[in-house]
């Protein structure tokens, strides 16, 4: 087990493609992390670096204390499991989960019982006999999972393991590679690009876009509290809604406001004055039906849709459409007049040019791995 | 393949009407009737060639003569010697060719500057003549004058130039080891291809499972290759199985009286030089007969395994 520190770690693919550009992160020993990330953002790249099979073009990486940038997979003791598995087709589910431990060199006594151990934990007992190409998806990445963890390495790395998988299975093995990490206690890497598995397992989640670190934070606070532009509209079911407009300061209230809209921003310091982009999350607008009494904005609806288990409309106000959430029992109409409620817990401030965020995110306490807040409860 | 899908659909999915069964029996027939005068009336005639005399010319049939031509077969040593060197052409060519040439695809798939031209003369052997490999290989292997013999005894590996022509059964390896150079690219380009599609995600796998690049060769490039391995193998066997070129050109069957014959050669002997037909079609018909045999034996082992095999 340990930790792993990227420090200025950069790859160029031949012809130029700059895949992953200065990456410095430390994930800590027995973390769960998982890099998020739209296709083509370098996620992969980034893994295949620690894992050894791509080379890094500048930058070093770190084992615990040790620089293993320059170490070949074969000795750099991670286990990865790939999107495809790369299971060994004409191996049994046992040779192939055995046959890290048979490199190694291990008796075949010892072997086997390994092998039985890790498979009782993963729940696959019964499939020892069977080849690869006989065994479902689920199957099969549990297999690839066995083959990893039936090492017991420094390092998991595993690249979008879940996403050949249905709905359902998918939410099922989620909880199970969660359960396995919290077992084991070793640092796992994982990448997706799905928000949904970053989300339900990652301790922390590591942002990339266009092959450059976006945000590195707790689970929690990427939603909550996105580091720039590109991670709010990145995150969430339904597409944040941006303004343009322009910041006030009157006294201690700070003032957004634009053409169609005037919106108190209370928790922040952001600069006294100068345009801004604000961003606010559908769940954190709320929709009533009918003219406002007060200075709330005003619109009509035009589309209703349900995004289970809840409702939301979108108002035209002015020369903006917004996403709002209709609360349960609130007779909302396409067509009718509705007036908004912004949360003002829940709005995000960006700089208009660069996308940095504005308003500053509330300190909190260094993210505890779930395994041991679990631990402490 | 085709037996496959076939098998999978049900049965109203092959279900035709009448008439479109009429138009496909009209659409087929040109191809039938050709595929009848191409195909069986050779057959049909080659076989009633083995049972019939001398006609008044070469190649016509006779009066009727019974199975003698047949007959003749087990008790003829010239037959007997020509099989069993029909099977020292083909093991070591087999066993040469398929290792030479995925040797050298494993090397044509590294990544090395000039690797396409290189790829591109990997073919020269096959795309030359027969006749002109065996003029320069003539030349090259000369006892007195050739190259090689040159070189081996400069390099003091042996005192004179060995005759590569001249020693039983020194000459048939010689041949041999000609036509695996000639035949090796085929099954090289075979090899090249398939490297292409190796599986990289398990590749990567084996590596970080600890794998050095010999075991990575071991347990995941041979189980990939292993289909075309196959495939190959039973291409190299059909074609030395019908080596005839470059012993006509460079032998014509000796030193001795036999030392270099296949059963190709001695069939061509019996029909074109002895103006035996009778006897030659007998030939011809046991080479078709170990073509067929071989090739279902390796495309069965080859189906049964590949079917345990592939993922
Ligand atoms: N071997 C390669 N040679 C050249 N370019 C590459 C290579 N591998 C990846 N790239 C490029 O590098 C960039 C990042 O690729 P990477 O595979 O890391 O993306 P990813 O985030 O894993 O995407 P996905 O979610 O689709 O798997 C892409 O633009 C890709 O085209
Ligand atoms: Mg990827």
């Amino acid at each position: 087990m340990a930790s792993v520190r990227l420090d200025h770690l950069s790859k160029t693919y031949r012809g130029g493609i700059a895949a992953l550009s200065d990456l410095t992160v430390t994930i800590p020993n027995g973390e769960f992390v998982c890099i998020l990330g739209p296709s083509g953002s370098g996620k992969s790249t980034a893994l295949k670096l620690m894992a050894g099979i791509e080379e890094a073009s500048a930058g070093r990486i770190f084992f615990d204390n040790e620089d293993v940038t320059l170490t070949t997979p074969e000795r750099r003791d991670v286990a990865m499991v790939f999107q495809s598995y790369g299971l060994y087709p004409q191996m049994t589910v046992a040779e192939n989960i055995a046959f890290p431990l048979m490199l190694r060199k291990m008796p075949k006594a010892e072997r086997a019982t390994q092998v039985e151990e890790v498979c009782r934990l993963l729940g696959i007992g019964k499939l020892l006999r069977r080849y690869p190409r006989q065994l479902s998806g689920g199957e099969r990445q549990r297999v690839a999972l066995g083959r990893a963890i039936v090492r017991k390495p420094r390092v998991f790395l595993l690249d979008e393991p879940l996403s050949n998988l249905d709905a359902n299975l998918r939410v099922s093995m989620r909880q199970e590679l969660r359960r396995l990490h919290d077992i084991l206690g070793a640092t796992f890497i994982y990448v997706t690009h799905d928000q949904d598995d970053a989300l339900a397992m990652g301790d922390r989640v590591l942002v990339l876009a266009d092959g450059r670190l976006q945000q590195y934070d707790a689970a929690t606070r990427v939603y909550r509290y996105p580091a720039n532009r590109f991670v709010a509209s990145f995150l969430g079911r339904l597409p944040m809604n941006f303004f343009q407009g322009h910041l006030e300061t009157r006294g201690d209230a700070v003032t957004f406001s634009n053409d169609d809209l005037v919106i108190a921003v209370p928790d922040g310091k952001p600069p006294a004055s100068g345009t801004a982009t604000l961003g606010v999350r559908p769940d954190a607008i709320v929709v009533r039906a009918g003219q406002s009494g007060r200075d709330a904005p005003v619109g009509f609806v035009r589309w209703l849709e349900v995004v289970q288990p809840d409702l939301y409309a979108t108002v035209e106000v002015g020369s903006h459409r917004i996403i709002a959430k209709v609360p349960e029992g609130e007779p909302v109409e396409v067509g009718n007049p509705a007036y908004l409620h912004f949360n003002p817990g829940k709005l995000h401030l960006f700089d208009p040019t660069t996308g940095a965020r504005l308003n500053p995110a509330p300190e909190e306490a260094a993210p505890v791995p779930r395994r041991r807040r679990e631990a402490l409860a | 393949m085709i037996a496959a899908l076939t098998r999978r659909r049900s049965p109203s999915d092959l279900s035709i009407t009448n008439e479109q069964r009429f138009y496909a029996g009209v659409f087929l027939l040109p191809t039938v009737l050709i595929a009848l005068g191409l195909i069986a009336y050779p057959l049909i005639y080659s076989l009633l060639l083995t049972v019939r005399g001398e006609g008044d010319l070469p190649g016509e049939l006779g009066p009727w003569i019974g199975l003698i031509n047949w007959t003749h077969l087990p008790g003829d040593p010239v037959f007997r010697q020509s099989f069993i060197q029909s099977v020292m052409y083909v093991v070591p060519a087999c066993v040469a060719g398929v290792i030479i040439a995925l040797g050298a695809a494993v090397v044509l798939n590294q990544d090395f500057p000039g690797r396409r031209i290189a790829r591109a003369c990997l073919l020269i052997p096959w795309a030359l003549p027969p006749v002109v490999v065996a003029a320069m290989f003539e030349w090259f292997l000369d006892a007195r004058r050739g190259l090689l013999g040159a070189w081996l005894t400069n390099l003091g590996i042996t005192t004179h130039p060995p005759a590569f022509f001249g020693g039983i059964p020194g000459t048939l390896f010689t041949l041999v080891g000609i036509h695996v150079w000639k035949t090796f690219p085929l099954l090289a380009i075979m090899f090249l291809v398939a490297l292409q599609y190796l599986p990289q995600e398990t590749l990567h796998a084996a590596r970080i499972d600890g794998a050095n690049m010999l075991k990575r060769f071991r347990y995941v490039v041979l189980p990939h290759l292993r289909p075309t391995i196959i495939a190959a193998v039973v291409i190299e066997l059909l074609i030395t199985l019908q080596l005839f070129d470059l012993i006509y050109a460079l032998t014509l069957g000796g030193p001795g009286a036999y030392s270099t014959y296949n059963l190709y050669f001695y069939a061509y002997k019996n029909t074109f030089e002895y103006q035996d037909f009778g006897y030659g079609a007998v030939l011809a018909y046991i080479v078709s007969a170990l073509v067929i045999i071989f090739a279902l034996i390796l495309t069965r082992w080859r189906s049964a395994r590949g079917q345990l095999v592939a993922g």
